[in-house]
């Protein structure tokens, strides 16, 4: 199992009460639950946290630059962005064994038949408030996890604690696309 | 652990959530007198046995409603916001 960081890529979020309709009428797949997402068909994730408010991430394997125009477009009224490259560290988790590794960090239970592909958890991790979507790789668990940028380096060296027994290694971009 | 029903996440750690008062329920300035008035602005607002709270989910940033009785500290259910909205006076 390997870890990612992400964060110089391109994510970006929009909150308000139009804003799941918005999004839809834009062409973005946006599930129809909280706490659900979708994948779009160039990889880029839609995240709903909530009745007002959508997370989207870019995929890391072919950076298709699609969030661009969501960052640059008007948003309808009782809308604003929420620009999460500048808030929240972007880490991703690759691995069969990510389940029992998280499970060392967090409270809630994100083992493979509990947490599907395409779930959210909006939780603590290593006491940290981060978002968790599930955007299995070529059919291998995988895990985005969203935290507080200022703290990127102590959730970091934790990941990277928990991982060591899993015999966890750093992943590149390339070796995101060679998977 | 001690865990919170939260309406928007399922059940999570209480540690994750922050207490954000009672909901304060506003007396009618139309009936009642100086001495109620006067318990409901500088009375207490945490009496003993079931009330009703504000508490927000830290790791989503979302508010909802919460019963818990204050003597034996059991959550009894949690509200999410649309529904609570009458109780503060500002839904229909």
């Amino acid at each position: 199992m390997g870890l990612a960081d992400l964060s110089p890529l391109s994510r970006w979020g929009v909150k308000g009460v139009e804003v799941l309709d918005w999004l839809r009428r834009e062409g973005w797949w946006v599930p129809n639950i909280n706490n659900r997402a979708e994948r779009m068909k160039d990889g880029t994730i839609v995240a709903r946290l909530a009745d007002s408010e959508v997370l989207l991430l870019d995929n890391p394997a072919v950076r298709s630059r699609r969030l661009d125009g969501v960052i640059a477009a008007v948003l309808p009224p009782k809308c604003y962005p929420l620009p999460r490259t500048d808030s929240h560290a972007w880490l991703y988790l690759v691995g069969a064994s990510g389940p029992d590794c998280l499970a060392k960090l967090c409270g809630v239970d994100l083992r493979l038949h509990r947490f599907a592909d395409l779930a959210v958890a909006q939780t603590s991790l290593a006491r940290l408030s981060a978002v968790i979507v599930r955007d299995d790789r070529s059919g291998i668990p995988a895990f985005h996890i969203l935290a507080d940028s200022a703290s990127a380096l102590y959730l970091w060296d934790c990941l990277m604690d928990a991982m060591a027994e899993f015999d966890g290694r750093l992943l590149g971009l390339d070796d995101l696309s060679g998977v | 652990m001690k865990l919170m029903p939260c309406p928007l996440n399922g059940p999570r750690s209480i540690t994750e959530f922050v207490y954000g008062g009672t909901v304060p329920e506003t007396a009618d300035p139309a009936s009642e007198d100086d001495a109620a008035w006067a318990d409901h602005i500088f009375g207490p607002h945490t009496p003993p046995g079931i009330v009703r709270e504000w508490w927000c989910h830290v790791a989503s940033g979302y508010w909802f409603i919460a019963e818990r009785n204050t003597v034996t500290d059991e959550i009894l259910r949690t509200i999410p916001p649309p529904r609570a909205k009458p109780v503060q006076g500002t839904g229909s």
